[in-house]
């Protein structure tokens, strides 16, 4: 049975779609059958994270308005056979997406996938509902600073009222936390709140922490999900959480200062 | 058990009334699940209030209706209990809302608003295992975040009205 995630924050610029991105690539990496749908309309951004920008004809309101069919909008990752894409459109707004057409599509994604991976807008109107509405599981991602932290309560509080799980009295959606931008150096220094101050704010299990990097930008303007450069932290840490994701008893990394080698210092290696 | 009592009363501070809870609006208004909520008042037995300590405490009539409620109040849920207590065994973040005509307990930490005694019922309390909140009010007496911070607070506290002023008793 096809599962539906929905990578979801409240705020902007917390690294919900280099989430989304990272986190379907590891879970066709591991072998499972992934579509990554960008529920962003007007502001799409998951094709250039994925670098299939090139590639988009049609896109998800196209086959939500019945102008062309699923198979013609999906593209299919360069990386992985296992992963498709399925865009969204930069020059509609989010009133494109009805209830009953996104279900329509996400029924006939549960087909042939065994992940469906929804990549929501930021904010809490129609598009992050609609992205939201049908999710079996749920992965908040914040950064630890307190706006932030408060915007993910708003969106658990409306993942535990609003969704379809909920309307209709089924088992509630699966909530996970995932702590982006994550530098224990300023943690340290008391700049940042830390994982523990996070997780007694928003009472949820820790699905991963990663850190800040400057990996993930370069990942991004290359078009290549951070989780593939196998050199980066950053990488490791989404790794680390897609299995936790899967089940698998993994220890939280990166959460403490590294002390710097000499050697590293003198050659500034970050 | 030492109380150290501590008038947290400031300049100003609990000296204005707060326009009382239309409950009957808020019933609507709210955005809480309606599932959530309705499992938590069909769970809970309805019990009467002890009325000998009521005599002063304007009451609506009808059926005392408590509520518990056991996974977390989040930013912007907002909880009414129109006439009786609230009892919530998780946290309440801030930016949540919580509201009882009578008591108000939090079994976590209070980082939001309560609002006890909407009815204007002086007697009501407000008890939490740690206060963090961003309001307390009792009756219409309120005392915002930054009055509350002047004193830290690392045991449980119950919060009561004595006359004009909130009263926080750490236990």
């Amino acid at each position: 049975m096809a599962k539906i995630i929905v990578i979801t924050s409240g705020k902007g610029g917390v690294g919900k779609t280099t989430t989304s991105a990272s986190f379907a690539t590891g879970l066709a990496l591991k072998g499972y059958k992934t579509v990554v749908i960008d529920f962003d309309v007007g502001l799409r951004n998951l094709d250039l994270l994925m670098g299939c920008e090139r590639r988009v004809v049609y896109d998800f309101v196209n086959v939500i308005n019945k102008e062309a069919n699923l198979n013609q909008a999906l593209i299919r990752d360069k990386r992985s056979d296992k992963l498709h894409i399925l865009p969204a459109s930069q020059t509609r707004d989010k009133d494109a997406l009805t209830v009953e057409g996104v279900e329509e599509v996400l029924n006939e994604l549960k087909l042939s996938f065994d992940y469906i991976v929804c990549d929501s807008p930021a904010g809490i109107e129609h598009g992050a509902f609609m992205a939201m509405y049908f999710a079996d599981e749920a992965i908040v991602v914040s950064n630890p600073e307190i706006s932030s932290v408060r915007d993910s309560d708003r969106i658990l509080g409306l993942l535990s009222s609003k969704t379809k799980r909920a309307v209709e009295g089924l088992e509630p959606v699966k909530e996970h936390l995932l702590l982006t931008r994550y530098s224990p150096e300023r943690v340290e220094k008391g700049e940042m709140l830390s994982v523990d101050d996070v997780k007694d704010i928003l009472s949820l299990s820790l699905l991963g922490v990663i850190p800040d990097s400057q990996d993930v930008l370069t990942a991004s303007n290359q078009g290549i999900p951070v989780i593939m450069n196998n050199d980066s932290d950053a990488a490791l840490a989404y790794n680390d959480s897609v299995d936790r994701f899967l089940g698998d008893d993994v220890p939280i990394r990166f959460t403490n200062t590294r002390k710097r080698s000499f050697l590293g210092k003198l050659f500034g290696r970050k | 058990m030492g109380l150290t009592i501590l008038n947290m009363v400031g300049e100003g501070a609990g000296k204005h009334k707060i326009p009382q809870q239309n409950t009957e609006e808020a019933e609507q208004t709210r955005e809480q699940a309606t599932n959530k909520e309705q499992d938590g008042s069909s769970n809970t037995p309805t019990c009467q209030k002890d009325q000998s300590n009521m005599e002063s405490s304007p009451q609506i009539p009808g059926e005392v209706v408590n509520r518990t409620i056991t996974s977390p109040v989040r930013s912007g849920q907002r909880i009414v209990v129109p006439n009786g207590d609230l009892t919530i065994t998780a946290s309440v973040g801030s930016g949540a809302e919580v509201i009882a005509s009578g008591n108000i307990h939090v079994y976590g930490t209070l980082r939001g608003r309560a609002i006890a005694g909407s009815n204007g019922d002086e007697n009501a309390m407000i008890f939490c295992k740690k206060l963090d909140a961003d309001l307390i009010s009792i009756a219409g007496i309120y005392l915002v975040s930054e009055d509350i911070a002047r004193q830290k607070h690392s045991t449980p506290v119950q919060v009561t009205l004595h006359g004009e002023s909130l009263i926080i008793t750490e236990s």
